[in-house]
Formats: structure tokens, sequence, C-alpha cells
């Protein structure tokens, strides 16, 4: 039977880890703003992968006490 | 083509879309609830409900995979008219980590229903196999590496000529 389910999970692409942020300059003429301070609107695959990562995050900390 | 016997009753009888006035149904109808983010905020409280919940642990542990069921449990919404089957297929990733996540809570052993587990850190065969195919291609081109070098190190070690018409040698002597 076609299997929806394994294949919309096995599809699914999970969201990478976040890197730092980069600190900003003390320096007179450095940027005072970050340049990417908006985050973009995310594609429903995305937001799908993000919901997805947060439960099985909080699943693995239920797993590991 | 293989002849069955028995007749296929998998299939819908034709003109069964038929029967009922073009609306009439639920999923006929524009759905409830139009995008993931409210089509979940429909499902988890269903889920988490204590009285859904003790069935659902039961189902579960009676060995029926989280595919299956988050199948099962988006199939009913679109029938319902609660959502479309696209919405439907796109939270199902959602349901079914939430229900692994209620198993785990409540210590009941439960069936993915995926090859691998998910969230396991166990690699797949297929990945351990790739990965020791490489690590012996890796080990042979290894070994080849040294005697082409010990060649290399013979030629140069090669002694010199010592005939009138031979080159000299740089350094001289």
């Amino acid at each position: 039977m076609y299997n929806a389910a394994f294949l919309a999970m096995n599809n699914l692409v999970m969201p990478k880890s976040t890197e730092p942020k980069k600190q900003m300059g003390t320096s007179l003429l450095s940027r005072n703003v970050a340049k990417n301070g908006t985050p973009k609107e995310q594609d429903v695959n995305q937001r799908i992968a993000k919901y997805v990562s947060i439960i099985r995050k909080d699943r693995m900390e239920l797993k590991n006490g | 083509m293989v002849d069955t016997l028995e007749p296929m009753i998998d299939a819908p009888i034709a003109g069964q879309s038929l029967t009922a006035e073009l609306g009439n149904r639920p999923w006929q109808q524009p759905p409830q609830y139009s995008t993931v983010e409210d089509a979940l905020q429909y499902y988890i409280p269903r889920l988490t409900n204590p009285e859904m919940l003790d069935d659902l642990l039961n189902v579960m542990e009676t060995g029926i995979p989280l595919t299956t069921l988050a199948n099962a449990i988006q199939s009913s919404g679109v029938m319902e008219g609660k959502h479309s089957l696209d919405i439907g297929i796109l939270i199902m990733p959602v349901l079914m980590e939430t229900m692994a996540y209620l198993a785990e809570e409540a210590d009941v052993e439960y069936e993915v229903g995926t090859n691998k587990k998910i969230g396991s850190d166990k690699p797949s065969q297929a990945a351990v196999a790739n990965a020791l195919a490489l690590a012996e291609k890796e080990i042979t081109k290894r070994n080849k590496e040294p005697e082409e070098e010990e060649k290399q190190m013979e030629m140069e070690l090669e002694e010199p000529s010592v005939g009138l018409m031979s080159r000299r040698s740089t350094d001289g002597v």
C-alpha cells in the first residue's frame, strides 16, 4: 500500500542548527544594526520541519531524563 | 496481468461519486481549517485529551505503526471536512512525532512504521555497508601509496653512471 505518512516523514528535510550570531564590532565605523534582523517568511515544509524538530528535541530530552 | 478469482473490492464502485448531490459531502465543501497551524491547533488538544490518549496508547501498544495511525487520523479529518488532503499530508509528520512523544511520556512501546526509527542515532544497515566499503577503499589506497613512494625513492637512489659521456652530478663531484 502507498504509505503517505512514511513518505512525508522520510522526505522531511530537518532544519540545520542555527549558526551563532556574529558579534557586532565596536568601532566607530562599524554597522550598529544587524544586517538580517528580520527573519524570512518560511515555506510550509520548513515550518513543519521546525515543529517536528521542536517536538523531537523535547522527546529526546524526555528520554535522556 | 494476473487474473484473480476474487473480486477487487478495494476500488470505489463506478459512479459512486454521483450518488449524492455535488457539495453535499463535507469534503466537497471549503475546509474548516485552511492552514497547517489551524489544523494542528485542532488535532494536538484532541491527541492530548486524556480520554482520547488512553485509547491511542492502547492502540499503539497493540503494535499498529504511527504511520498508519497518522494516516487514519488525517483521513478522518478530510472526510469530516476539517481540512484539505494537502494539509492532512503536510501535518502527518507532526502528528507522528506528537504521538511518539506521548507514547514515550507514558512509557509505552510503539512502532514508528518507517524503516529507521525517528531520531535514532543508530545508522541504517545501508549506511554502515557504504561506510565499510569506503573505508576498505581508503585502506587499499593507503597501502598502495607507500609502495609507490618506495619505488620513487629507489629510482632517486639509483647509482650514478660513471661513463665518460654521462651527465655530471649537480653538486660538482
